[in-house]
């Protein structure tokens, strides 16, 4: 074993996922456990959207699926031969944009909680 | 000396086709999709901070209530799940289970570790392709 901690960590969050994902897919996609149109409703969107454990939810969630979808796209990017030589450079460009996404991600969650009195 | 990789053809060539084989494959296109829609996820999503207009503007924009959307939106799912119940059987395989007890190589070879954690293969399929039914159930049988 070789890989060293970032697949240790990307498996982690793969076992994570699979867990979260189908608790997030039933919740909000399936009508029998409240899911469909009326989980999107601005009514339905705000009572999760204060909910401590939902927002924490969110976050590990977002950190998770971040971490696991840029991982797994740098290692498939760098075993192209056009990327074989460029490994540092298609890391730092993956990271960068894993880490944007998880900021806009991290401050839309918190900034609706937070000033909707979720605190 | 020559260079043998395969690159994105390596994704599809595998040699002996097994189950397993194009598992693989169809475990990286899912990846790369999902990441693709996770980061579109995450812009659209975010558009609940700003506010009820905001976001009843970007389910408008993404067709919320269009049939097309809801049929793409089951679509998603099924990507969602063969990911995550691949990548499940794949994370057992990767820390040892269901591949059976290491032995000294003598010819000919056992296809053990292909063939060991195969019933696991279509256990969790099946329970994919369970959930996929009650999930086709919820999308176009019951009322939005």
């Amino acid at each position: 074993m070789r890989e060293g901690l970032g697949w240790t960590l990307h498996l982690l969050a793969g076992a994570f996922l699979f867990i979260l994902l189908l608790a997030h897919v039933s919740q909000l996609h399936l009508i029998s456990f409240g899911g469909g149109e009326q989980a999107l409703e601005w009514s339905a969107v705000l009572t999760r959207a204060l909910s401590r454990p939902q927002v924490i939810a969110y976050l590990v969630f977002l950190a998770a699926a971040l971490y696991h979808g840029f991982f797994g796209l740098r290692n498939l990017l760098i075993e192209l031969p056009v990327f074989r030589r460029r490994v540092a450079a298609v890391t730092f460009t993956v990271s960068i944009i894993g880490i944007v996404l998880f900021v806009y991600g991290l401050y839309t969650t918190l900034a609706l909680y937070l000033q909707g009195g979720g605190a | 000396m020559k260079d043998r990789r395969l690159g994105i053809r390596g994704w599809i060539y595998g040699g002996k086709h097994n189950p397993e084989r194009f598992l693989y494959t169809l475990h990286r296109l899912t990846g790369v999709l999902l990441v693709l829609y996770l980061s579109v996820h995450i812009l659209v999503v975010g558009s609940r901070a700003f506010g009820q207009e905001a976001w009843e503007g970007a389910m408008r924009l993404v067709g919320l209530g269009n049939p097309v959307v809801r049929f793409f939106e089951y679509l998603l799912v099924v990507v969602v799940l063969f990911h995550a119940v691949n990548g499940a059987r794949l994370i057992l395989g990767e820390l040892g289970f269901t591949i059976g007890r290491p032995r000294r190589p003598i010819y000919p070879y056992p296809k053990e570790s292909i063939r060991k954690p195969r019933p696991l293969l279509w256990i969790l399929m099946i329970l994919a392709a369970v959930y996929l039914a009650f999930a086709a159930y919820n999308f176009f049988a019951l009322p939005a």
